[in-house]
């Protein structure tokens, strides 16, 4: 009795999904149908923020894989969201370095993505901040 | 117990089994590794060694919060099944996670000494074991090193003769835990202290020389590439006591409570079975002294303790709970066996006692 209640309360767990069943089962098609790049650009982690996975794609295109990448945000961004900006680019711009760096952006940019040569010399030598 | 009540156990696991895993799949290609530390740290890992082929290649999108020091070998596995279905993507390596469920729980049941039911309940409970909280940790590196430990646990069951390649074999997979993940470390230590305290000398052997493998070369590595600091998240200097009953807390609050029922069922079967606790002394020790030295860690900690032991406790329990898990499908087996054994086998001779004159 003890290890059945056990096994049936994992199970129910197992069952109970997050989402109905039939939400999962299509989005699992969806996924498997879709290509590498429509599956990142849907994905959780850049809802709402298509722009930055965009930039990111388009760095990885222009930059070269030796190069390290800054990801410039505007001073007195908290640190959550670097990591939060800093874990949507990353992964797009392996094996490149993604640094943080706090500058000023033109007006009604939240983020950028340009080449590490590409900064003021003060601020390479400064070197990189958290990441 | 009769035969047609066998046979309906032995469905209901097998049922539980199939669900378990066929879930583990469906959340696989559901959300193919989204989840926070297979981005920021495994998923970026595996991808960068794919990409350069070397492991120095692996550090260069290394950040202070992807843990330059954390080892590679499930990064090393990401990256060689990327090679072989032709290139990274995170939905084909995903489907490792439901492969590794499969895995472990074929490991154990082999594990389980026993009738084929408690290997049936051991495999099945393992199964399930990713869904003691929704969602399920897709990509994180605990789904290998439960499956390393339980494939050693495999190998060396006690009812067979352990050879020098079996035993070498064994030593190899406790070594390529150790490279998993720290806490494969804290349980090599575990296991080597439990032999020690237990005068198994020749046991201790084997922790030792696993740990030896599997740590050392890694550590010698990370200090000529990375000269990184052996760990980011402890320090000496950072022990406070105060941390301790925080940990502790957290601990009861956030793991024991939910899970209380389960908690309860596993000490009261361990409790009813005296043989099970006796033939799997060393081991539960050693779980033991993990989750002691585990608690003491977080004594250490550089980060907010509180939040440090909440978003970690479970995952860091979870391969714990894994080897449990074969104990406790002994201690059931011993325990519905128990009244069986009292009576003589059929077809044996009873001696009956003579009546009185």
């Amino acid at each position: 009795m003890l290890a059945a209640t056990a096994v049936a309360s994992l199970l129910v767990r197992a069952l109970h999904l997050d989402a109905p069943l039939r939400t999962s089962l299509s989005l699992a098609r969806k996924n498997w149908s879709a290509g590498t790049l429509t599956r990142t650009l849907n994905s959780p982690q850049y809802k709402g923020r298509v722009d930055l996975a965009e930039a990111a794609l388009r760095a990885d295109r222009q930059i070269p894989g030796s190069e390290d990448v800054a990801l410039v945000l505007p001073p007195g961004t908290d640190p959550a969201t670097e990591f939060e900006l800093w874990k949507r680019t990353a992964p797009l711009l392996v094996p490149r370095r993604v640094r943080v760096v706090n500058l000023p952006l033109p007006e009604g940019r939240g983020a950028a993505l340009v080449p590490w040569s590409a900064l003021p010399e003060a601020v390479r030598a400064a070197g990189e901040r958290a990441p | 117990m009769n035969r047609s009540l066998v046979l309906g156990v032995r469905i209901a696991l097998l049922l539980s089994l199939l669900v378990g895993i066929g879930t583990a799949a469906l959340i696989a290609v559901r959300q193919p590794l989204w989840g926070n530390d297979y981005v920021a740290i495994w998923g970026l890992k595996g991808k960068a060694l794919f990409l350069t082929g070397s492991l120095e290649g692996s550090l260069r999108p290394q950040a202070s919060w992807n843990h330059p020091e954390y080892p590679v070998a499930w990064p090393a596995l990401l990256s060689m099944t990327a090679s072989l279905t032709g290139g990274w993507d995170d939905l084909r390596v995903a489907v490792l996670a439901p492969l590794l469920l499969a895995l472990s729980a074929t490991c154990a049941a082999r594990a389980v000494r026993g009738s084929p039911e408690a290997r049936l309940l051991a495999a099945a409970l393992v199964a399930l074991l990713p869904f003691y909280r929704v969602p399920i940790y897709a990509g994180y590196a605990e789904g290998l090193l439960a499956t390393l430990l339980l494939a050693a646990l495999a190998l060396w069951r006690e009812d067979r003769p352990a050879g020098a390649g079996r035993i070498a074999f064994g030593v190899i997979l406790l070594a390529l835990a150790a490279f998993t993940k720290k806490e494969g470390v804290l349980l090599l230590l575990a296991f080597l202290a439990a032999s020690l305290l237990g005068r198994r000398w020749r046991l201790a052997a084997v922790p030792a020389a696993a740990l030896l493998l599997g740590v050392v070369p890694w550590r010698i590595w990370l200090a000529l590439h990375v000269g990184a600091r052996p760990d980011a998240d402890h320090a000496a200097g950072a022990f406070a006591l105060a941390k301790l009953g925080t940990a502790l807390r957290v601990l009861v609050e956030g793991e024991i409570g939910p899970n209380a029922l389960l908690v309860a069922i596993g000490a009261a079967l361990v409790a009813l079975a005296p043989e099970t606790r006796r033939r799997r002394g060393t081991l539960l020790s050693t779980l033991g002294l993990y989750v002691l030295a585990l608690l003491a860690t977080f004594g250490f900690t550089v980060l907010d303790v509180a939040w440090h032991a909440r978003f970690t406790w479970d995952r860091l329990l979870f391969p714990v709970v894994a080897i449990l898990v074969v104990v406790l499908a002994e201690a059931v087996d011993e325990c519905v066996a128990q009244p069986l054994a009292l009576t003589s086998p059929i077809g044996q001779a009873t001696p009956v006692p003579p009546m009185p004159q």
